[in-house]
């Protein structure tokens, strides 16, 4: 019976896999049979953030009442999205009509908490890069550091140093642009090789 | 339980405690199988044999004395049986008696007829008794033992013989059933004997002390025993001595109708045939058989064949100078040695008992003369005929019957030994100190078989009721007169010489008589006893010369015609023939039976831990005779008062400790006689060896190699033996393999550690005294010693080192160095492990503060963090460049020219794809981007897959919403900002990240989207009225390369628009691909072209000139009211410049296409300068004046290089070519002038000239801080750059500098 259903499945999935291909294409019929089978998707995925909110807070209230080591974050979180949905309801409702609570608090707390944390990654990495060599010095790592040296020079565009900011730009838009589009190649054809597992049932997931 | 058992009384206290409870009393206390003492219980259910072929009476309490028992009240099978209800099972009953033996049954069943007609099946083996019938047996006394015919004439009853014997001595035999129970003593008359039960019963009973002594003279005794045969003439007493050559004992039963002759040839033919020797000698290995058929030799050379039996195949017991010898060259070996089995298992395995030599079991072939011997030995005989006959092993039953004896070292106290004993185990092999069990032979069998017999509290009260009617006249000279008398006591002899726990003499049949006692004895003689050497050596010490019986006087003449004990060729002659033979025979069981339990200090009125522990099951016959004899016992404890053989060096039997240390033997007359006891071992020694081998008393016998192995007293020790053995053998130490390296190792130091321990065997030695040749006592378990001490740790350098930059980085370095105090002896002083681990706590402690404070990183972020501060606290204009703020079509694309070409209403798309985390960096170029396309009139419709990146994009568009500079150039007064979804939209937030954005991209190309119900509202769910869009330009705003590579794939390959990226520097390297390839006309990045694009765009504006608010307008009326006044063009342009195309250029040299002009209000009258190069000339008519007439689309170089002059104040260097005409009312707020290699806009004299006034007025863009933010990132880059630079050429030079020292 698991393995008719798993059948079953399979035949779904590389079924509707093939007609949104189709659909897809250019002028394709199935285009609107695509379409709606991608915002069945949308949807799908919109409630799995709400199922994941709920989840959240759900996972944080039964911390706060198993008393679980972390439960005093747990009520931090708990009670701050509920503040938050509820200055949400409020903002909507129109009863805090005029004055955007939710958006000072996110700008308040999310934006500066956040930036700062992304600040202090510059402070790290430079940092790590002044120590890199200090444990052993190897040519890979020889090499990281002047390449990040020329880059960080070339950036500043110091007219003074001339060719040297060709230099940095020529590592930007050659090597650094070669090996991007190496990834990205690279990135597209595992893609297409998982579409093509998915559609014709060779992905693992079918087995499960 | 005293109360219970009032028969105790009359016995000691000590032995009050082990008496056997009543019959049932402890019967729901199981009867376990000891398993320390393998075999206990089978000899158990062999004893229940004879518990049950007799009655269980009182004269078990004598014979079955000397049983040792399984353990502390425990009722033991028989013991049920039999005692339960005081029923005795009678002979019919028997029946397997214990279920377990059916062939005892036949025993039973064929005892009577055969007690009456047959011989003495075992006659021939009782020499001793066959030696002393034909010369004073009498043919009506044919069921007396002979020898007790010979002995003196009685003397008076009275006298020397407790009242009852002395009736029965009147009576005669003939009739001594009929009146011994008037005479005999009390505890004779409470039990339930016949007449001929009675006769033997009492005879052990109400022996003397000396005779008590003697019942343990068993196989118990045996185990423990350890003659030294160098001293052994020394400790024989005296009437022993005397009686010593006089040649064999000629016990010929008179009523065998045999001449000596006869008898005697038949003696040595049975001799000759498989005997129980060669049972004994398959116990041990062949060598030591040849030893002891060797020294046999000497007084015989017709030895006992034991040297032809075949090695013992079960787990033999291996001495330490074995170990490590596996693997060498075995041929030069004895063969013992390749028989012996060296694996693990059988070393540690727990003894098994060997199975039964194939030899058949020597039984009389023929049965002798009844007369031989008395008719209940030969009644024995009888019985144990079929026995024998059974099929269930080679050796029948008598393997079963004896195959579980117990010999264990709960027998009766060496001390009673006599001296002439101490060879009988000479031969026997080594027997491991701690080993519980040996592997038994029919010796074993025998003492175990008796071993185990019952002691019953009824025993114990008759054998005190004995002791008192006794009296002070039976010790000494009382079996002068029974031997005379009755031959009722002459079975004494053949009681105590068979085995201390005769107790199957009182579980004999009630109906068997004299006759059919004297036989089952010659059957149990002649099937199991002939081997043992226990029986009736034991009596002899105690006796006096004068005392002792005729029988046994004339014992030692015919010792020349018996098989002397080997290992002491004069005991030989002195100890009756039997037991010569039995001493020929083998000691094995002796030798090997486990040690004694350790005895424990005896204290006044209490007895010792060791009797304690003993059950009376345990016990041997002497211990419980000694119970009887309370001033024995006086005179044991008084000369035990003060020893503590637990602390004799624990595992020495306490019977061992009283042999004396001097001779390894006791002097039992001196003990008897009340003499100080001989000197106790030393309670420091160690633990004794294992009963061993005796010594054989002469070397010469011994192989060489065995001489060689031979350890001396010096050494005492088995190490000597082991180094010796090494020695001899060829094979190289190196060529063992390494196990055996390692065993050889471990070995070595095991003989070093017992040479240096005390003479470890100097109790083993007393005990061993005289043994030469034998396996020295090897340590069983090896002696438990303290802990071993590693003071240090050898390691190498890098072991140090890393162990050093652990314990700094632990912050233990420092710990360590008053770590181990020494005081001052030397000692270490112990830690105190409270301090310690505090210490290592702060230690812990201090090394989780150091590892945190690393200087490098403080110094680093300090300078980062300055050169980021320093530009917002000084002017740093000076020091540092800005940017160039131009535009490189080759690296941003069109993306501004995009902007440029959007009309008003057009919506563009953008897409925030960043969250607060890069909002520093994307914001500015979010402003910029979406500023511009506010000013173009656009309407920018915003999306986000992120939920963050919607609320973001929120805040920055309510923050451009509200931006004065903006609403001013938009032509709004700063009390109406945008609005969504009239100036922009914010759509919600769409998951699904690829799959939402495709469904997003659908939506906007409506090719065949469902419902696009996501851009009919935005993130508050009000209405967007977009409705079939159509987008003129996509702005991705991407924190990740991801992101922009999905709206590339997504989006813009599906809408047709133009799409652009502003990405952070990170996400760079992965957009700008996509921008090569021309699917992003723009792309911008970071702040540095957010920057530039803000610097190009406010270049190009014309001064923001403020309107007035709109009073009490709704936007859209104050819009309404604007519109009006703005010239209906088609594209309101924010902008507008002359372009001056250089000659060069090869562009077209137009102006502004259409001359936006932006007419704000028709009260904004400024007096326009007119430029004759660039004329920003917003009029309040929409009539634009083109002076050229070719059109201008500026370039994004062109806006770069104007916004470059701008920027910078510098002058162009040329005037432009085309001058464009243009005259507007508003004049111009911004004269830009521009070099005329820049294709520049500018004026005639090329500068421009604003008002003033206007430029007063003119509301500056916020841009807080722009310059500054842009110092700051500079500084910090140079900062970056010199810290990484110079940490790396530091670690470089460091690394040389380590390599060179390396």
């Amino acid at each position: 019976m698991r393995r008719l259903a798993a059948v079953f499945s399979s035949a779904i999935v590389i079924g509707l896999g093939l007609v949104t291909l189709w659909g897809l294409f250019p002028d394709s019929p199935a285009a609107p049979v695509a379409a709606g089978l991608i915002q069945l998707v949308v949807v799908i995925s919109a409630v799995a953030v709400l199922v994941g909110v709920l989840n959240l807070l759900w996972v944080h209230l039964r911390r706060v009442l198993n008393g679980e080591p972390g439960w005093p974050y747990s009520i931090a979180l708990f009670l701050s999205a509920l503040a938050v949905i509820a200055i949400s309801l409020l903002e909507r409702l129109g009863v805090l009509e005029g004055v955007s609570l939710s958006g000072f608090l996110f700008n308040a707390v999310q934006v500066s908490v956040e930036s700062a944390l992304a600040g202090l990654l510059a402070f790290f990495l430079v940092f790590a890069a002044a120590r890199m060599l200090r444990r052993r010095v190897t040519w890979g790592g020889l090499l990281f550091v002047v390449t990040l040296l020329i880059v960080l020079v070339g950036w500043m565009q110091v007219p003074a140093l001339g060719a040297f900011n060709g230099l940095s730009e020529w590592i930007r838009t050659v090597p650094a642009s070669a090996g991007v589009r190496g990834l990205l190649i690279g990135v597209a054809l595992g893609a297409t090789a998982a579409g093509v597992r998915v559609l014709l049932g060779q992905d693992p997931s079918y087995r499960e | 339980m005293s109360d219970d058992r009032p028969q105790e009384e009359g016995l000691p206290a000590w032995l009050q405690g082990h008496i056997h409870p009543y019959p049932g009393e402890d019967e729901a206390q199981p009867q376990p199988v000891d398993a320390g003492a393998p075999g206990e219980g089978d000899a158990i259910d062999l004893l229940s044999l004879f518990a049950a072929a007799e009655e269980p009476g009182a004269a078990d309490a004598h014979l079955g004395a000397g049983i040792p028992t399984s353990s502390a009240g425990e009722v033991l099978p028989w013991d049920e049986e039999a005692g339960a209800d005081q029923a005795l099972p009678t002979a019919g009953e028997l029946k397997g008696l214990t279920g377990e033996l059916p062939w005892m049954s036949d025993v039973a069943a064929d005892s009577s007829p055969d007690a009456q007609s047959g011989p003495p099946a075992q006659d021939a083996a009782l020499p001793w008794l066959d030696d002393e019938t034909p010369s004073s047996i009498a043919a009506e006394d044919a069921p007396v033992a002979d020898w007790l015919a010979q002995t003196p004439p009685p003397a008076a009853p009275g006298d020397e013989a407790p009242d009852w014997l002395a009736v029965a001595d009147a009576l005669g035999p003939e009739e001594p059933a009929a009146d011994s129970a008037e005479a005999v003593p009390d505890w004779l008359a409470a039990a339930d004997f016949d007449a001929d039960q009675e006769a033997a019963a009492p005879s052990a009973g109400a022996a003397p002390d000396w005779l008590a002594a003697t019942g343990d003279f068993g196989a118990d005794e045996e185990d423990v025993y350890q003659p030294a045969a160098a001293e052994e003439s020394a400790g024989e007493p005296e009437w022993l001595i005397t009686d010593t050559g006089e040649g064999p004992v000629d016990l010929l039963p008179e009523d065998s109708g045999l001449t000596y002759e006869e008898w005697a040839q038949t003696q040595e033919e049975e001799e000759k045939a498989p005997s129980e020797e060669e049972l004994l000698a398959q116990e041990v290995p062949d060598w030591f058989a040849a030893i002891d058929e060797g020294e046999a030799g000497q007084a015989e050379a017709g030895g006992p064949p034991a040297a032809e039996a075949p090695a013992a195949k079960g787990p033999d017991f291996v001495p330490d100078w074995y170990l490590g010898l596996e693997e060498q060259d075995t041929s030069a070996a004895p063969e013992w040695f390749g028989d012996l089995d060296f694996s693990a298992e059988a070393l540690t395995a727990e003894p098994v008992l060997p199975t039964a030599p194939p030899e058949p079991q020597p039984e009389p072939e023929a049965p002798p003369p009844t007369g031989e011997m008395p008719d209940w030995f030969a009644d024995l005989d009888a019985a144990m005929a079929p026995a024998a006959e059974q099929p269930r092993s080679p050796t029948g039953e008598l393997e079963d019957l004896f195959g579980d004896m117990d010999f264990t070292a709960e027998a009766g106290p060496i001390a009673e030994v006599p001296d002439w004993f101490t060879g009988v185990g000479d031969e026997a092999p080594p027997a491991p100190l701690s080993e519980p069990r040996p592997p038994t032979g029919p010796l074993d069998d025998v003492g175990e078989l008796f071993g185990d017999l019952d002691f019953t509290p009824d025993d114990a009260a008759a054998l005190a009721g004995a002791a008192e009617d006794a009296g002070e006249a039976i010790p000494s000279d009382w079996l002068s007169a029974i031997g005379e008398e009755t031959e009722l006591v002459s079975d004494l002899p053949e009681l105590d010489a068979a085995e201390p726990g005769f107790d199957f003499l009182a579980d004999l049949p009630s109906d068997v008589g004299e006759g059919e006692l004297a036989d089952l004895f010659g059957e149990l003689d002649a099937a199991a006893f002939e081997a043992p050497p226990s029986a009736p050596a034991p009596e002899a010490p105690a006796l006096e010369m004068g005392e002792m019986p005729d029988w046994f006087a004339e014992q030692g003449a015919p010792a020349a015609e018996a098989p002397p004990a080997p290992a002491s060729p004069p005991t030989g002659e002195e100890m009756p023939d039997w037991f010569a033979d039995l001493a020929a025979a083998g000691g094995p069981p002796a030798a090997e039976a486990p040690p004694v339990p350790e005895a424990s200090s005896l204290e006044a009125g209490e007895s010792p831990d060791w009797l304690a522990d003993i059950q009376p099951e345990d016990m041997t016959s002497s211990e419980v005779l000694l119970a009887g004899g309370e001033d024995f016992m006086a005179v044991i404890e008084d000369e035990l008062g003060d020893f503590d053989p637990l602390a004799a060096a624990g595992g020495v039997s306490p019977d061992a400790a009283l042999i004396t240390p001097g001779d390894g033997t006791l002097d039992l007359d001196a003990l008897l006689a009340g003499e100080e006891l001989p000197p106790m071992p030393d309670a420091a020694q160690p633990p004794a060896a294992p009963p061993g081998p005796a010594r054989t008393g002469d070397a010469a016998d011994m192989p060489g190699w065995l001489l060689d192995a031979r350890p001396d007293d010096e050494r005492g020790g088995f190490s000597v033996v082991n180094a010796a053995m090494r020695r001899t053998e060829e094979a190289p130490v190196d060529d063992l393999s390494d196990r055996l390296q390692q065993l050889r190792e471990v070995t070595r130091r095991a003989a070093e550690a017992a040479e240096e321990a005390p003479p470890a065997s100097e109790v083993a030695g007393q005990v061993l005294a005289g043994v030469t040749g034998g396996l020295t006592p090897t340590h069983m378990f090896e002696e438990p010693t303290g802990p071993e001490v590693m003071l240090s740790v050898a390691l190498d350098e890098a072991q140090e080192a890393r162990v050093a930059t652990l314990e700094s980085l632990l912050g233990l370095d420092t710990l360590h160095k008053d770590e181990v105090e020494i005081d001052e002896d030397g000692e270490p002083i112990p830690v105190d492990h409270v301090l310690q681990a505090q210490r290592v706590r702060e230690a812990a402690r201090r090394a989780r503060a150091r590892s945190r404070f690393k200087p490098s990183r403080v110094v680093i972020s300090l300078l980062l963090v300055v050169v980021a501060v320093l530009p917002f606290l000084t002017d740093l204009s000076g020091v540092l460049q800005l940017p160039v703020a131009a535009l490189d079509p080759a690296r941003h694309g069109d993306l501004d020219a995009q902007i440029e070409r959007l009309e008003r209403g057009d919506l563009v798309l953008i897409g925030f794809e960043y969250g607060p985390t890069s909002a520093g960096e994307m914001d500015a170029l979010a402003e910029v981007l979406v500023s511009h396309v506010l000013i173009k009139g656009a309407v920018p419709v915003i999306v986000s897959t992120s939920p963050a990146g919607t609320l973001h994009s929120r805040d920055v568009l309510a923050t451009l919403a509200a931006d004065p500079w903006l609403l001013a150039q938009i032509g709004r007064p700063a009390n109406r900002p945008l609005q969504t979804p009239h100036d922009y939209v914010i759509l919600a937030y769409q998951p699904g990240e690829s799959v939402g954005l495709r469904y997003l991209a659908e939506c906007f190309t409506g090719a065949g989207a469902l419902d696009c119900s996501t851009i009919v509202a935005d993130y508050r769910g009000n209405p967007t009225g977009l409705v079939d869009v159509s987008f003129a330009l996509m702005i991705t705003l991407a924190e990740r390369g991801e992101d922009v590579r999905l709206w590339v794939e997504q989006v813009g390959a599906v809408v047709p628009a133009p799409l652009a990226a502003g990405v952070t520097v990170g996400a760079e390297p992965i957009a700008r691909p996509y921008f090569d390839s021309g699917q992003l006309i723009g792309l911008l990045a970071g702040y540095r072209d957010a920057y530039i694009y803000d610097t190009v765009l406010q270049a190009a504006l014309p001064p923001a000139l403020p309107l007035p608010p709109a009073a009490d307008e709704s936007p859209t009326a104050a819009e309404a009211a604007v519109q009006p006044t703005v010239t209906p063009t088609p594209t309101e342009a924010a902008l507008a410049f002359l372009p001056t195309p250089t000659p060069g250029d090869g562009l077209p040299t137009a102006t502004q296409q259409g001359l936006i002009t932006r007419t704000p209000t028709p009260s904004l009258t400024p007096s326009i300068t007119q430029t004759p190069t660039a004329t920003f000339t917003p009029s309040p008519t929409p009539t634009d004046t083109l002076t050229p007439t070719d059109t201008f689309t500026p370039r994004p170089q062109d806006l770069t290089q104007a916004a470059i002059a701008a920027a910078s104040g510098i002058p162009p260097s040329s005037t432009p070519t085309a001058l464009p005409t243009a005259t507007a009312t508003p004049a111009p707020l911004i004269q830009v002038s521009a070099t005329p290699e820049g294709g520049a806009l500018g004026g005639a004299d090329g500068t421009a000239v604003a008002d003033a006034a206007l430029l007063d007025q003119a509301v500056q863009p916020e841009r807080a801080y722009r310059e500054e933010r842009w110092y700051s990132l500079s500084l910090g880059a140079i900062a970056a750059t010199l810290l990484i630079g110079l940490g790396a050429i530091v670690n470089i030079f460091r690394s040389i500098r380590r390599r060179r020292e390396q």
